[in-house]
């Protein structure tokens, strides 16, 4: 392998020697010429390899990075226009849902109730789409859909208590036995009537938020005392027309007012109390219209807001929370909510339900100091309101001969409409597609960046790694010349020897 | 004057020309032999009584010029040196493959790097996983293929060794058996010349070998030392011994010590029978055997270990996470409490504090080390330059470990094993001369799941199969490792734990804390890497870098050695080449010289026989008369 260093030879060897030197370096033209590449080791570019690596190594990168990012347009494009859809069916269900269309079809059910739920069957497609095998709303759990079906949402499956049992107890628990929202209305004293919680702490049922009356005569007192308490003394009669009013906090968030007013004309209205011959009379009556408005409220109004208070319970899973449920049975004297478990509830959203932002969950680095987030989960809670608002509509079973049913209907539609069209702010589907466009923006940007030092990389290399054709072309042909001239000189001295002349 | 006189003054004259004859005829026989010198003969006028009577043909010489000659043999040790060591690295700098080629090692480096970036965007994917993982076995594969030309080249310059030793034992026989010939053939001082050319190629195979200085001794005899003065003739030829193995790896190198030594060594066996080994020595200083040796024992050793150090800190950069101490405090006295169960050997544990006066900071690196026989430890062991290192058993279990480090660390501190494998360096409390700023600990992950949610032994070494942690027990780990590193077969089993680094909870198949972490110590990550025995950098100044850095470096830093050899071979060759066409010009033969002294020889042969003839007609006239 080593080459034999030459011994004190003779003329013919050095002859040998140089044109085999020349022949080496015709043949490295050649190679230059025919690969395009000037050398075909680190060693052969000479000084210029550390450069050369150096850029290789950049250029490795930056094709990387461009990769990447041409990967997350794909997948930012399918989310975008998943999110469009979103968004649309928001105002599609807004626009269906009308507190004013009571129309039973002949399952029991409206016609909005039905357009809505296929709407919710699209809406848990749409976080169940995937781009290339990855699921995209279930942050970074990507090899499973992240949302249950529909049925099971509603019914529940094996053990698993779907929405509409959830639904139920805590229908139950917010009604209480008596169906008067877990109010009692007692009389301390025959003039005066007392309404109070049935326990504090307790997150069902009303909540009173005060008491004021129009009667210069009868006072109000209260809301005072653990469970709260207020209490109305009809010592001095109130005169017809006086107003004694209520108001009541409701588990969703809404306040309702229970106005009744003082008349003399007997029958009293569903609003109104008969002023009695003495005070305790008043109370009496007063208790009685009370008991039934509370009755009514509680059946329409707080059976509607304690609905979508517990699809709040059942859906509202994020960074890791359990769906709440009533402890219970018995429900209708419950007094606090538990975490539902694997075991009994179903955990609609399957996806990963971490403590940090949805964005963050997902992130790729889109530059040396650049990271992209992009990651969704569908129980964010623009994702999940729609869901859950849709999903709360859906569950609710009516009937046209019950008296309170419409109400009931009304006052559904109505707070889901209202809830429908906040669309603005922190956390809706508009404010995910903002942030992630802006995401994108960054690695849009970056890319033209890249693929512009992609560039300059390239022909540098080109530069330094390439041989130049011409001149590659020309050192070949003076090669070729001075290794003819230098033959013909070997020949031409060789033939200058005196033997040649000596004939 | 007579007739007879002239007679023999012709046949004189006819016999020096036959002479003459003979040797132009040998001068044009041998004007192609490599190492023949031309001859000429010396002739003498016979002369008695005023009158010249004959002509005689005396001894045949050689035309040679002899300080042509020893710069020539000198000037041939260098070139032969410069070829080996060009031919040798050339074949390095091919072996890190074409420039932007598939096979190149920063290609497959590029590529691994890559093959992580886009595992960070698709975690999820089991074919970018799968593809992750390839890319980590070509380049585990790259550097066994480096590493093992590396070794093949070393195994190649010991057989060459071992062969050239063999060359150098016959040549000094050889000469030994001439200069014997010489010294009987001489005849009045004059020597046989062709023996002497013999001897001198004898000479010139030596001198490829070693730097030779030739002195010549009385009655044409030669002594021939080293060029550092080692007696290698003088009559008598001394013996080359070398004990050459058949196949080296990187843990074979060269020691004094026989019992450590795991290749060959060249040791010389002199007439009284005492041996001296040559490399110990470092007798030799050019000539094709001291460039083996060079290659063999500092070039290629070095390039080996530059591979190694590249992949001990890739291995490490991808294996190792950070334990933090934790603060405590004793009453007056602060400091940290730190675990060091998962410390494997190998690993390294930091205590950083202040000391006042004078108001410095300082490091100790405490390194885990098995076998109390490994220690002290050399100061080089971390690449660190601005750290004491301190090597601690761990044989002993924790509460030695803690009386050890209290030991390293000196009076002021206050070590303590507070319980299992926790250890708790407190500070000097009301005196405040020092103040512990930190403690941490880089830990080797030896599971590739529930451990470390970054870190995992992606790659181990092959030759244990155990996880890489570069420990120095029984010879440092490191030595070699390019050699034998391979992607953890476990990974390649599952590949989704590449992702997956929780069993409880189940890390989900798309988080990207792990493939981040893998491809931010790749890329990001900035090391320190080792001056002791790469070349690169220094024990002061280590080179500091991310590891695509380095590789950069061991790349060009390869390919310049190459190009740097190969230039000086080039200016060694272009002189040698000068020496060379000198001494032919001094030696050769000229065939035009030579035909035209034929020539003359005929007509003086001509001349001669003339004469001859006119004797012979005078006689014949006499005898007539």
């Amino acid at each position: 392998m080593v080459t034999s260093t030459p011994i004190a030879g003779t003329f013919a060897t050095q002859l040998i020697r140089d044109t085999r030197t020349l022949r080496s370096n015709i043949e490295n033209v050649e190679r230059q010429l025919g690969t395009g590449q000037r050398a075909e080791t680190y060693g052969g570019l000479g000084r210029d390899a550390n450069l050369v690596v150096n850029f290789q190594q950049r250029l490795s990168t930056t094709n990387s990075y461009l990769e990447t990012i041409n990967l997350l347009t794909t997948r930012f494009n399918v989310i975008d226009t998943t999110l469009e859809r979103i968004s649309g069916i928001g105002q599609d269900a807004q626009g269906v849902i009308d507190a004013n269309e009571f129309t039973l079809l002949s399952d029991g059910r409206t016609g909005a109730q039905r357009t809505s739920e296929n709407l919710l069957a699209e809406l848990v497609g749409l976080l169940n789409s995937e781009v290339g095998g990855r699921y995209v709303f279930g942050g970074s759990a990507t090899d499973a859909p992240p949302v249950r079906d529909v049925d099971t949402i509603l019914d529940g499956t094996g053990n698993q208590a779907g929405l509409r049992q959830i639904i139920t107890e805590r229908q139950q628990a917010d009604l209480g036995a008596d169906g008067k929202g877990r109010l009692t209305v007692t009389s301390p004293t025959p003039e005066v009537v007392q309404i109070a919680e049935d326990a504090s702490p307790s997150p069902f049922g009303f909540k009173i938020n005060s008491i004021s009356t129009s009667s210069p005569t009868s006072t109000v007192s209260g809301p005072t005392g653990i469970p709260s308490a207020i209490s109305v003394d009809f010592t001095n009669q109130p005169v017809s027309g006086n107003i004694v009013r209520v108001r009541l906090d409701l588990p969703d968030g809404t306040t309702e007012t229970i106005a009744l007013e003082a008349t003399i004309a007997a029958p009293a209205p569903d609003d109104g109390f008969l002023i009695g011959a003495t005070p305790a009379d008043t109370a009496t009556n007063f208790t009685t219209a009370l008991n039934a408005a509370l009755q009514e409220t509680a059946s329409t109004k707080l059976a509607s807001a304690s609905a979508l208070q517990a699809g709040e319970d059942f859906f509202n899973t994020a960074n890791g929370a359990a769906p709440q449920r009533v402890s219970g049975p018995p429900f209708n004297t419950a007094t606090a909510l538990v975490d539902g478990t694997d075991a009994n509830t179903v955990f609609w959203y399957k996806g990963e339900n971490g403590t940090g932002s949805a964005r963050d969950s997902v992130s790729v680095r889109v530059d040396d100091n650049v990271v992209v987030d992009y990651g969704t989960r569908a129980n964010e809670e623009g994702f999940r309101e729609l869901v859950q608002d849709l999903a709360v509509f859906v569950s609710q079973d009516f009937s046209a001969g019950s008296a309170t049913d419409q109400s009931r209907y009304d006052a559904l539609a109505l707070r889901l409409d209202n809830r429908l069209a906040d669309d603005q702010g922190e956390g809706t589907v508009t404010q995910v597609r903002i942030e992630l466009a802006a995401a994108f923006k960054t690695a849009d940007v970056l890319k033209a960046r890249h693929t512009s030092v992609q560039g300059t990389l390239l022909t540098t290399l080109e530069e330094k790694k390439g041989v130049d054709l011409q001149e590659a072309a020309v050192t070949l042909l003076s090669l070729q010349t001075r290794l003819q001239a230098s033959f013909q000189a070997s020949a031409t001295l060789l033939e200058l020897r005196l033997t040649n002349f000596l004939r | 004057m007579g007739l007879n006189s002239a007679l023999s003054l012709a046949l004189s004259g006819l016999n020096a020309n036959q002479r003459n004859l003979e040797v132009s005829a040998a001068n044009i026989a041998n004007a192609d032999t490599p190492g023949y010198t031309k001859k000429s003969l010396n002739q003498t006028v016979q002369v008695a009584d005023n009158r010249v009577i004959g002509l005689r043909a005396d001894e045949v010489t050689r035309l040679l010029d002899e300080s042509i000659q020893r710069q020539y043999w000198s000037g041939l040790a260098d070139a032969s040196y410069a070829d080996t060591r060009a031919s040798f690295s050339a074949r390095v700098d091919q072996a890190f493959g074409a420039p932007g080629s598939a096979n190149a090692l920063d290609t497959v480096l590029s590529n691994f790097s890559r093959s992580l970036e886009t595992l960070t965007a698709s975690p999820d994917s089991f074919a970018v996983r799968s593809e992750a993982l390839s890319s980590a076995q070509l380049l585990a594969s790259q550097f066994n293929g480096l590493s093992n030309e590396i070794q093949a080249l070393r195994s190649d310059a010991e057989r060459e060794l071992q062969s050239s030793v063999q060359d150098a034992n016959s040549a000094l026989q050889q000469i030994e058996r001439l200069s014997s010939q010489i010294v009987a053939n001489s005849n009045n001082g004059v020597p046989p010349p062709d023996l002497l050319d013999e001897r001198d190629r004898q000479v010139q195979v030596l001198s490829e070998l070693f730097d030779v200085t030739v002195v010549p001794g009385e009655s044409n005899t030669i002594r021939i030392f080293t060029g550092s003065g080692l007696t290698l003739f003088d009559r008598q030829a001394v013996q080359f011994d070398f004990d050459g193995r058949s196949t080296l790896t990187a843990n074979q190198r060269w020691s004094a010590n026989d019992d450590e030594r795991g290749v060959g060594t060249l040791s010389l066996r002199s007439a009284n029978g005492s041996n001296i080994d040559l490399i110990e020595l470092d007798v030799l200083r050019s000539g094709r055997i001291k460039s083996l040796i060079d290659l063999r024992d500092d070039v290629l050793p070095e390039a080996q270990q530059q591979l190694d150090e590249l992949a001990h800190r890739f291995s490490l950069a991808l294996s190792n996470f950070t334990v933090d101490g934790t603060a405590a405090t004793d009453g007056a006295q602060n400091g940290f409490d730190i675990d060091l169960g998962a410390l494997s050997a190998g690993n390294e544990v930091s205590v950083q504090y202040r000391l006042t006066p004078p108001g410095e900071n300082r490091t100790v690196t405490l390194v885990r080390v098995d076998d109390p026989s490994t220690l002290p430890l050399a100061n080089n062991v971390t690449a660190n330059p601005n750290d004491t290192v301190v090597g601690i058993d761990f044989s002993g279990g924790f509460a030695s470990v803690a009386t050890q480090i209290g030991t390293a660390l000196g009076g002021s501190f206050t070590v303590s094993n507070t319980a299992g494998s926790t250890i708790r360096i407190l500070d000097d409390g009301a005196a405040n001369t020092i103040d512990i700023t930190g403690v941490s600990a880089s830990v080797t992950a030896t599971a590739l799941q529930d451990q470390s949610p970054t870190a995992l032994p992606f790659f181990i070494d092959g030759g244990t199969g155990q996880p890489y942690t570069g420990h120095l027990d029984g010879g440092s780990q490191k030595t070699g490792f390019a050699q034998r590193i391979v992607v953890n077969p476990n990974l390649l089993q599952d590949n989704s734990l590449l992702v997956v680094h929780s069993t409880s909870p189940a890390t989900p198949a798309g988080d990207t804390t792990r493939p981040v972490a893998l491809s931010d110590a790749f890329k990001n990550g900035f090391f320190s890497f080792s001056a002791d025995g790469t070349g690169i950098g220094s024990d002061g100044a280590p080179f500091q870098g991310r590891i695509e850095d380095f590789a950069r470096q061991v790349i060009t830093f390869q390919g310049a050695a190459a190009q740097a050899a190969e230039n000086i071979n080039t200016a060694q060759r272009t002189t040698l080449n000068g020496l060379e066409t000198r001494l032919r010009d001094a030696t050769k033969v000229n065939i035009d010289e030579e035909v035209a002294r034929l020539t003359e020889l005929q007509s003086a042969y001509a001349a001669n026989a003339r004469v001859l003839q006119a004797v012979q007609e005078m006689l014949n006239t006499l005898l007539r008369i």
